[in-house]
């Protein structure tokens, strides 16, 4: 017996009961695959390495806009010389960035593993390196734009 | 044989040993930049305070500091240090100096002071090194040990000289962290004591504690609920709840809020719950499925309604208290922007931009996520620790970038991990392709055609792809200690209170006006004169100048502070009137037009206004803006231009010219000429102007008529 039973019973008395059938869902009964955190933890660090806190909180546009010596308005994707702030389009960009570098270290870590043949660690090991290259030179590039002398 | 024979296992150990040595010299070495290039100073604005304490501490003893009433600060309220201070690192320098003494090695408190930050940066790589190994061995420890020596996140914040309650409170953080998961992995009452005082130093040195508090609990609620309750887990967590409640209330400032406050709330549920899964467990044991599936429901239900009276009747009576506003700026980012200027305007509690994160830690930002994916592959109950904590940390450093220092080792340690398991698989493959190789060469007739089929399709990585995939992640590791070095040394090792910057000629030029302007004061003015300055500043004229100030670092009194940001924000009269009131000797104010120095208290002036107009209602953000601009050209608001803020700045600064191509009176700040150049003043007059006009000092006149009764004065307090 339910030992909450004699206080439904006395508010069931006063109204109808409605005519439900409730189920445990089913993925909550097989338990969620790790796998799937991993994948949810893995998006919002893409988030919140983008400095998406910081556009909530300060609502920068999505690029920015400059003037250029011949008086032009010229758009600008990068909020250039600071570091404590950035335009939205920026933002999202490195976070993807570290993202991308990440995934190409993980294919490396992969292609070592046991399973493969040697054609596809070979893919692996390609696309891991270029994800890694393009990811780390870019940030670099970026960086320089925002930090004045940058290992000078 | 030999006399330096040492065998295999043992040479490991000593690599070891002479690697972590290393780490720790290096970790200490490459904090020292300030002093080399500057001198060993204090920096900054906190560490002011913190010495002046520890000085005390030293000069009068633990009682006294203890008890310690300042009436140095907060004129005319004074503060009760002894009881609003985490007083673990005055304590940890007092105790270094004293033991210095001991040895008859005669230091400089000021230098032990000093050297603080590197050293226990130093001690913070050594359990760096512990912590990694108890989640995944020691190699990866050696990485996580020399990422974290030289991360520019964490250096930040440790450089010598910045003698902060974070330099020390890391250290006992990681401890922390440490011994827990070492207690929950033996479920041994000593590792769990030892988890309980490296806790109850944390408590002693940083408010961040907080933070410990609740990610212990939920660390537990995760491996409760993902059926890893052991009574191992039971054991460290009940001692280390208890225990560290217990001592936790032992320190001043904390006492009865670890019991009390909702932060501290979290810990308690979890604690009450696992007692709960052990009776369950215990009962179940004793009765028959169907008798105990009755029970479980009972007792379920029970402990929840209980829970949830408790917490209600707790908040309605008050015996359970709010969040504060910090912690409710974590849960909510936006809550400080809306309700609390205060919180909202020190530049160290925004948000993070890309941009910091990854100067701060460079290749970490992408590796963290192959430490994640490593952890995740081979989930134990210490690998989850690491990843809660690296996921919850990175939520807390995007809402304040100065928890990129509690993210710093979490990142460290993750992409050691990932990095160092990848390293192992690639060293691993050019041992497998080398005996392959070995075994083709020495049976090359054996070859037999389905064998090399096989063989092929599972051949391990060539050597050549091997070294080559091990270099490049060697240079990786290489551009990350030029990247960590060029940024401790340029970005980082600027003590703050002595500015550097670059003459035309490339030449470094030196101001020292702040500390020729502390000076000044306290040779030229009576010992009891009271200063009245923006809040910033507070710390450092209490400690240099020996003098009183109206409001200081310390921002316990929002309605104090929001009172001497109207002052600052009135026309002269009015803020004679508020000065008389607060019996203001003198009004310090930061000017930086005339050298370029560009966080002067005019760029600071807006949240002045901001932080009087949530208090003043008569202050309002707008009457200072020009069409929403903030101007001080000829195009600012006449508001603006009679402030006392922007007549103690450029009072006489329309006859100075500051530039060769430019009018008199161009701010080099703000890149304008001033809007109104031409002066007097009237209820002040300047005192002291330093050597590049860093630094004015004014003088409040006395008795200027109107004034006299000090009850005429209304100020209009705003709930």
């Amino acid at each position: 017996m339910d030992p909450l039973y004699p206080i439904f019973k006395a508010l069931f008395s006063v109204i109808h009961q409605p005519n439900l059938k409730l189920k445990v869902p089913t993925y909550l009964e097989r338990g969620i695959n790790i796998w799937i955190i991993f994948v949810a933890m893995y998006v919002s660090y893409f988030f919140i390495m983008s400095g998406i806190i910081y556009d909530i909180i300060n609502e920068p546009p999505s690029i920015g806009s400059t003037r250029d010596e011949k008086g032009r308005i010229r758009p600008q994707a990068i909020m250039e010389w600071r570091m404590n702030g950035q335009y939205m389009i920026e933002g999202f960009t490195a976070g993807f960035l570290f993202c991308l570098g990440g995934l190409g270290f993980i294919a490396l870590h992969v292609a070592a593993e046991q399973q493969w043949t040697l054609r596809n660690r070979y893919l692996l090991i390609g696309a891991g390196v270029a994800c890694i290259v393009v990811a780390y030179n870019v940030c670099i590039m970026f960086l320089k734009m925002k930090v004045g002398g940058y290992l000078q | 044989m030999s006399l330096f024979y040492i065998p295999r296992r043992k040479q490991d150990i000593l690599l070891r040993i002479v690697i972590l040595s290393l780490i720790y010299v290096l970790a200490f070495c490459t904090r020292l930049f300030s002093v080399l290039r500057f001198e060993s100073v204090i920096h900054e604005f906190d560490p002011y305070f913190n010495f002046r304490s520890a000085k005390y501490l030293v000069d009068k003893g633990w009682y006294e500091f203890y008890n310690w009433f300042d009436d140095f600060s907060w004129y005319p309220l004074g503060r009760v240090v002894g009881g609003t201070v985490y007083p673990g690192i005055q304590i940890t320098a007092a105790v270094m100096y004293w033991a210095l003494r001991a040895l008859n090695l005669t230091v400089d408190l000021r230098n032990v002071c000093v050297l603080t930050s590197p050293f226990f940066a130093s001690n913070t790589a050594l359990t760096t090194y512990h912590f990694t190994k108890e989640i995944k061995g020691p190699s990866s420890a050696l990485i996580a040990a020399a990422f974290i020596g030289i991360v520019p996140g964490y250096i930040s914040r440790s450089v010598a000289g910045s003698f902060d309650n974070e330099g020390v409170a890391i250290f006992a953080l990681l401890a922390t962290f440490w011994l827990f998961v070492k207690s929950v992995r033996t479920g041994s009452l000593y590792w769990s004591v030892m988890a309980c005082l490296a806790y109850f130093y944390m408590v002693n040195a940083w408010g961040g504690y907080v933070f410990i508090i609740n990610l212990v609990p939920i660390y537990v609620l995760v491996l409760v609920v993902t059926g890893r309750f052991s009574s191992r887990l039971y054991v460290a967590y009940s001692t280390f709840y208890i225990l560290g409640t217990l001592l936790a209330m032992q320190v001043r400032f904390v006492s009865f809020l670890a019991v009390q406050s909702s932060e501290h709330m979290a810990s308690l549920a979890v604690f009450v719950l696992i007692q709960v899964v052990l009776f369950v467990n215990w009962v179940r044991s004793l009765l028959d499925e169907r008798l105990f599936s009755r029970l479980f429901s009972l007792i379920v239900s029970g402990a929840g309604i209980a829970g949830v009276a408790a917490l209600v009747i707790g908040s309605a009576t008050g015996l359970i208290a709010p969040w504060t506003g910090r912690f409710y700026t974590m849960l909510d980012p936006t809550y400080a922007k809306k309700h609390i200027p205060i919180i909202a305007s020190v530049s160290e509690h925004q948000p993070t931009t890309w941009a910091s994160f990854f100067f701060d830690l460079h290749i970490l930002t992408i590796l963290f996520p192959v430490g994640l994916y490593v952890c995740f592959r081979d989930l134990t109950e210490a690998s989850i620790f690491l990843i809660l904590y690296g996921m919850l940390s990175v939520y807390f450093s995007g809402v304040m970038v100065r928890l990129m220092l509690v993210l710093a080792p979490a990142a460290c340690m993750l992409s050691a991990i990932g990095i160092s398991s990848t390293l192992k698989q690639y060293m691993r493959a050019i041992k497998v392709s080398e005996r392959e190789r070995r075994r083709n060469i020495s049976t090359p007739s054996n070859k037999n055609k389905t064998n090399n089929v096989t063989n092929e399709n599972n051949r391990s990585i060539p050597a050549e792809i091997a070294y080559l995939m091990i270099a490049g992640i060697t240079f990786m590791f290489v551009f990350y200690t030029i990247h960590c070095t060029w940024v401790t040394s340029e970005a980082y090792s600027s003590p703050s209170i002595v500015l550097a910057a670059r003459g035309h000629q490339g030449q470094r030029i030196i101001f020292d006006d702040f500390r020729e302007a502390y000076y000044w004061l306290s040779e030229n003015t009576p010992e009891n004169a009271k200063v009245m300055s923006w809040w910033d500043y507070g710390y450092q004229i209490t400690a240099m100048a020996n003098r009183t100030v109206m409001v200081d670092n310390n921002t316990w009194n929002n309605t104090h502070i929001a009172t001497v940001g109207r002052a600052m924000a009135s026309n002269e009269a009015d803020a004679y009137k508020i000065m008389k009131f607060l019996d203001v000797d003198y009004v310090l104010v930061i000017f930086g037009g005339v050298t370029g120095y560009a966080s002067d208290d005019i760029n600071k002036f807006l949240w002045m206004v901001r932080i009087g107009g949530s208090v003043y209602p008569s202050i309002r953000e707008s009457d200072y803006l020009n069409n929403g601009n903030y101007r001080i050209d000829a195009g600012g608001s006449a508001t603006m231009l009679d402030s006392l803020m922007y007549k103690c700045s450029y009072y006489r600064f329309g006859e100075m010219k500051t530039d060769f191509n430019q009018p008199a009176g161009f701010d080099r700040v703000r890149h304008v000429e001033i809007g109104k150049k031409d002066f007097k003043l009237e209820y002040v007059e300047e005192a002291f102007t330093s050597e590049h006009f860093i630094v004015r000092i004014f003088k409040v006149k006395k008795d200027y008529g109107v004034h006299k009764n000090r009850a005429s004065v209304d100020l209009e307090w705003h709930h």
